[in-house]
């Protein structure tokens, strides 16, 4: 160790210890811009410079190293106006654009101009004419704006070594930029997003700024979007690296059925990967579902919380994705727990709605068994009427029962016979009972749900298969998968079609329609449907399926307020899940209508936190259960990186899956595995990197 | 007996004491002895040894060292290399210089040499040990026995020769008009000439006869700006103010000097000898700062009156037509690059000094000297179209 002195202050400091970072930890303020923490000193921009008692003129201090002795000043006249003069000098080749720049508040380099306050108008001004390079996905290059502090170039090249980015010279003006000026892509760029993070002026930009509180959720968008907030980009590291074990239980950190959304997801996550704007977006799905199928449960069966028992009784109505989530984490807060499910098995719609062929049943019995494992009381065929008569016995009770009355439409000719409703249908089709499905069949919808239902039409024989929207093609909610696979069964999709009628007398012959010319909404969100004169159609069939949504199943008797669409009114649908009556909270479907299983599990997550800390608990429901990562900083050069394909997984013929419930999407090989998490951008790592020692900071120590 | 037996032979204390004993000074910026510095290296414990020319050398003469005697460098880069028992060696040649690179590969091979073509990076090269490539040169006739004390000159451009210590600059050149020389980096008054060779630093090899129409201020700014292409750009100093000394040395030549631009030199210049870690930064505005001690009155000139006294910033002269030389031939018309000359077959011609740039195209046709260049005034002309030999003041 060696003990030094900086402007008075004695401070014992490793010996070769970097003398800036030092003072900065310290307390001490020295002005900077070249240097930054994570990178190796270059004292290039002479901001830093101070005096060393003994020794002649000023040095750096980034790259004066500690030793005992040392006697520092940082501040003199003499330092004050060179740096002035640097500063002053630097400046000449900037913008003098603050205000309208893009990093305005948030600049170094503008808080270095604050703190210093250089001379101004003395020097010649260039601007250096760089037009800005907007072709880049991710970030953009606003070289104008560039002072050659090199940390970019250093981020990239020591602390990633993917050495894209480099110092390059053209008429005299030096500047950063790839070999021969190549786009990001074409030059191997990572996407890392590093040279962004470090850069301390508005030269290297993410196209999606990101600052203050959202900060981290744009880093990192696919963790954000998720609703329970897996944290992605650490379990495809943990696949990459080959460990399919820790890659699940990062996954259960969050969410108790990692094979079900291996299989079924609605993936968000994939919507907001950034690779998805390189190239294709990481096939996130598909990695849970490696991590889940190559998982014996090493790091979580067994392990994980749970909390001594508390003596309070919960009561979970619905044993759906929300209400088993909600009462696996109650029980590992120490509480009796007990599922009251209406049909036979458990599950919900993931049991009886989502068809075999996508999720086969024995996954979701599986995932639920470690939930009855863990102590959870599953009570099946057990419908609740009156849930307030279960506070008699329960200290609270959770409603979690989903959304299970499919909506007809009013429309002529909707309640004739042939006129069937998409989760009728689909559990019927489940529980291998009589759909009263004839030959040709017509599904009304375009979300999933409606493909659900016009492939299952399929696979139980139908002959022949029509699905029919309102939305145009383009955006349709269906996933494109869906629509794709759909279409290659034959099935044939009529996108932006205004349902007219139903025709029949006794019984179902067909539907009218009309080709919609556009399809908008008004300010008040109320649809605005413009039909196509003239353009009546009919299509022949003797069964017209409804998969227009689907509401609770629910009466004002329940004794609970109600909401729109039959909807359990919550106090706060985040925040605060109790409904009317007090003890009585609501999750999943019930409160927002229908949407998916992870932001059911998500739904019931919030819900178990907030039904713990009514019951006296802390309403922590975090676990760890995933072992420490390494995760290097240093990822290297990848060739081709940029233009590396999304992995595709092993699909049957539709010749051979048209007929059948088997499960026909075999996945990702396991090579493919491996490759597709190296397509991970990494995003996370960037959270890592040190944040900028600014001025401000110290402001209050100064006095 | 070949050279590696007999570096094996010689031992590296030997080595050191030849160095010493002979006396080797090393071309280059520090010019101090070359013994002294290698047993600083063997101290500092440094790991790899490259040989190059200084980064802040735009003349690149001396590089015809390594071109005339290549095996000469890489025996004196292996010797150098054998005293730090290091088997890194490195031979950079300028950035632009590939294809040299190129034809020194085969035989740097042979000596394990890599040869780069490149700005050194100083930075990088913390553990080497820099050495000039004529260092290396010498180091290698020393030991081969042939070493004679002395230095690498080119006079005014010309081939690089070696000269004796002892010698004086006025032994090496023509001074019969002079107003000033170029040594090495700085810019100095004839009285220099005096000097020998030992006490100038020659560190670029350079020796240039300034005389009566090389304009100090212009060559200042030719020189500054050859140093702004070659410099890396990565330090402030250096790339800012480098741009600021060779911008205000611009002006001056056209015209648009102010007064306080010798101050911004003093200020700029000298803080850039210290605030850079490259010889490139460190030495870079000598050239102005020398120029303008030695030069004030044509700064003066530059600055004060607009004129520049050799007449060689275009800019700062004027340019007519003397009436009673031109025959109206029109080449000068038809040289003009921005048709400011007026005039027809037989008739006298004039400037239009409205969009004269002074480019001096039109006197470097006209055939009878009637095209007169002068910081001077300019006579009375005809006003209107004038027949050859009608003119009349």
């Amino acid at each position: 160790m060696a003990k030094i002195t900086i402007d008075g202050v004695k401070l014992t400091v490793p010996d070769g210890a970097n003398i800036l970072d030092c003072a900065l930890e310290n307390g001490i303020y020295i002005p900077h811009l070249c240097h930054h923490k994570d990178l190796s000193p270059l004292g290039s921009c002479r901001m830093c410079i101070v005096e060393v008692e003994g020794r002649e003129g000023v040095t750096p201090s980034c790259t004066l190293k500690a030793e005992d002795g040392l006697v520092i000043r940082t501040k003199s006249p003499e330092i004050d106006r060179l740096r002035m003069l640097a500063l002053e000098l630097l400046l000449t080749g900037h913008p003098e654009d603050c205000s309208t720049c893009p990093k305005y508040g948030n600049c170094e380099l503008q808080m270095l101009i604050q703190y210093i306050g250089p001379k101004t108008g003395r020097l010649k001004m260039r601007s250096k004419g760089f037009a800005p390079e907007e072709r880049n996905p991710l970030i953009l290059h606003d070289m104008n704006r560039c002072v050659l502090c090199g940390r970019c170039v250093r981020a990239c090249n020591e602390l990633r070594g993917v050495k894209v980015l480099r110092y390059n010279k053209r008429d005299m003006e030096t500047y950063v930029g790839t070999l021969h000026d190549k786009l990001l892509i074409d030059a191997d760029c990572r996407f890392c997003g590093a040279c962004a993070e470090v850069c301390p002026t508005g030269t290297i930009r993410d196209k999606l700024i990101a600052t203050g509180a959202g900060r981290e959720d744009a880093i990192v968008p696919c963790r954000a979007a998720c609703p329970a907030h897996t944290d992605v980009p650490r379990y495809i590291r943990f696949v990459k690296q080959g460990d399919f074990e820790a890659a699940a239980a990062v996954i259960r950190e969050k969410a108790p059925f990692p094979h079900t959304l291996g299989l079924i997801c609605n993936h968000v996550c994939e919507l907001k990967c950034k690779r998805g704007e390189v190239n294709e977006a990481m096939s996130i799905r598909g990695i849970k579902r490696a991590a889940a199928e190559g998982d014996t449960g090493k790091y979580w069966r067994g392990k994980g919380k749970q909390l001594p028992d508390t003596g309070k009784k919960v009561c979970v109505v619905g044993g759906g994705p929300a209400g088993l989530t909600a009462a696996y984490y109650l029980r590992k807060q120490g509480h009796d727990v007990t599922v009251k499910e209406a049909l036979p098995t458990v599950g919900g719609m993931m049991s009886y709605g989502i068809p075999s062929y996508r999720l086969p049943r024995e996954v979701v019995a599986a995932e639920a068994q470690v939930i009855a494992d863990q102590g959870v009381k599953l009570e099946t065929n057990c419908k609740v009427e009156k849930p307030v008569e279960l506070l008699k016995e329960y200290d609270a009770v959770l409603m979690a029962v989903g959304t299970t009355n499919g909506v007809r439409l009013p429309m002529q000719g909707n309640d004739l016979p042939g006129v069937l409703v998409n989760i009728d249908f689909l559990r019927k089709a489940s529980m291998g009972q009589e759909t009263g499905m004839g030959k040709r069949v017509i599904v009304l919808g375009g979300g999933n749900v409606a493909f659900d239902c016009a492939r299952t039409a399929k696979r139980l024989g139908a002959e022949e298969v029509h699905l029919a929207c309102l939305e145009a093609r383009n955006v349709m909610t269906a996933d494109d998968e869906e629509i794709e696979q759909a279409q290659e069964e034959g099935i044939f999709v009529h996108p932006a079609q205004t349902f007219e009628r139903i025709t029949g007398e006794t019984h179902v012959t067909g539907v009218d329609f009309m080709n919609v010319e556009s399809f908008t909404f008004d300010e008040n969100r109320r649809a605005i449907i413009k039909k196509e004169p003239g353009s009546e159609h009919h299509l022949d069939a003797d069964t017209v399926i409804f998969a227009t949504g689907q509401r609770p199943d629910l009466t004002p008797d329940c004794g609970l307020t109600l909401g729109r669409a039959n909807s359990i009114a919550v106090t706060d649908m985040e925040s605060d899940k109790s409904t009317s009556v007090p003890g009585i909270f609501a999750a999943g479907d019930a409160i927002y209508g229908t949407k998916s299983v992870i932001q059911a599990i998500a739904s019931g997550r919030e819900a178990a936190s907030q039904i713990d800390k009514y019951l006296g608990g802390d309403g922590d429901i975090s676990e760890t259960l995933a072992p420490a990562q390494d995760a290097p900083a240093y990822i290297g050069h990848v060739d081709g990186f940029g233009h590396l394909e999304r992995g595709k997984p092993e699909i049957d013929s539709a010749q051979a899956r048209q007929d059948n419930f088997n499960q026909f999407d075999h996945g990702l090989t396991c090579e493919g595995v491996c490759g597709e998490a190296a397509r991970c951008l990494q995003c996370d790592l960037r959270l890592k990197i040190s944040r900028p020692h600014v001025w401000g900071d110290f402001a209050g120590k100064e006095g | 007996m070949n050279f590696f037996d007999k570096l094996r032979d010689l031992g590296v204390k030997a080595l050191i004491n030849k160095a010493h004993a002979m006396n080797i000074r090393e071309t280059g910026l520090t010019g101090g002895n070359l013994a002294d510095s290698l047993c600083d290296a063997i101290e500092q414990n440094k790991t790899a040894v490259a040989a190059a020319l200084n980064n802040a050398d735009t003349d690149m003469v001396l590089l015809q060292v390594l071109e005339r005697d290549p095996e000469a460098v890489m025996r004196g880069l292996t010797a150098a290399a054998a005293v730090l028992g290091t088997e890194n060696k490195t031979l950079y040649v300028p950035e632009n210089r590939e294809e040299l690179a190129e034809t020194l590969r085969p035989l740097a091979g042979e000596y394990g040499v890599t040869v780069k073509s490149e700005f050194v990076n100083v930075r990088e090269n913390e553990n080497a040990l820099l050495l000039h490539i004529a260092t290396c040169a010498d180091l290698a006739h020393a030991i081969e026995g042939d070493y004679t004390p002395g230095v690498w000159v080119s006079v005014d451009g010309g081939e690089v020769k070696r000269v004796t210590d002892g010698t004086k600059i006025s032994d090496l050149c023509d001074l019969t008009g002079a107003k000033g020389l170029i040594l090495g980096y700085e810019m100095r008054p004839v009285k220099d000439a005096a000097l020998t060779v030992e006490e100038t630093n020659l560190a670029n090899g350079v020796v240039r006869v300034l005389r009566e129409h090389d304009c100090v201020v212009a060559e200042t700014q030719k020189r500054l700006l050859a140093s702004r292409a070659r410099s890396c750009g990565k330090c402030v100093f250096c790339r800012e103010g480098l741009l600021q000394l060779e911008y205000e040395h611009r002006e001056m030549t056209e015209g648009r000097g102010k007064q306080e631009y010798t101050d911004f030199t003093h200020e700029i210049g000298e803080a850039m000898a210290f605030s850079t870690p490259c010889t490139m930064g460190q030495n870079a505005s000598k050239i102005a700062l020398s120029a303008q001690d030695s030069f004030p009155q044509e700064f003066e000139a530059h600055i004060k009156k607009k004129k520049c006294p050799a007449a060689a910033c275009v800019k700062l002269v004027n340019i007519y037509i003397d009436p009673r030389k031109c025959t109206g031939c029109c080449l000068c018309l038809h040289a003009c690059p921005h048709g400011c000359i007026e005039g027809r077959p037989g008739y006298i011609h004039t400037v239009d000094d409205f969009d004269c740039t002074k480019c001096g195209e039109c006197a470097k046709v006209c055939r009878d000297g009637a095209l007169i260049i002068t910081t001077g005034r300019v006579p009375h002309t005809p006003q209107r179209p004038t027949k050859v030999g009608r003119f009349r003041d």
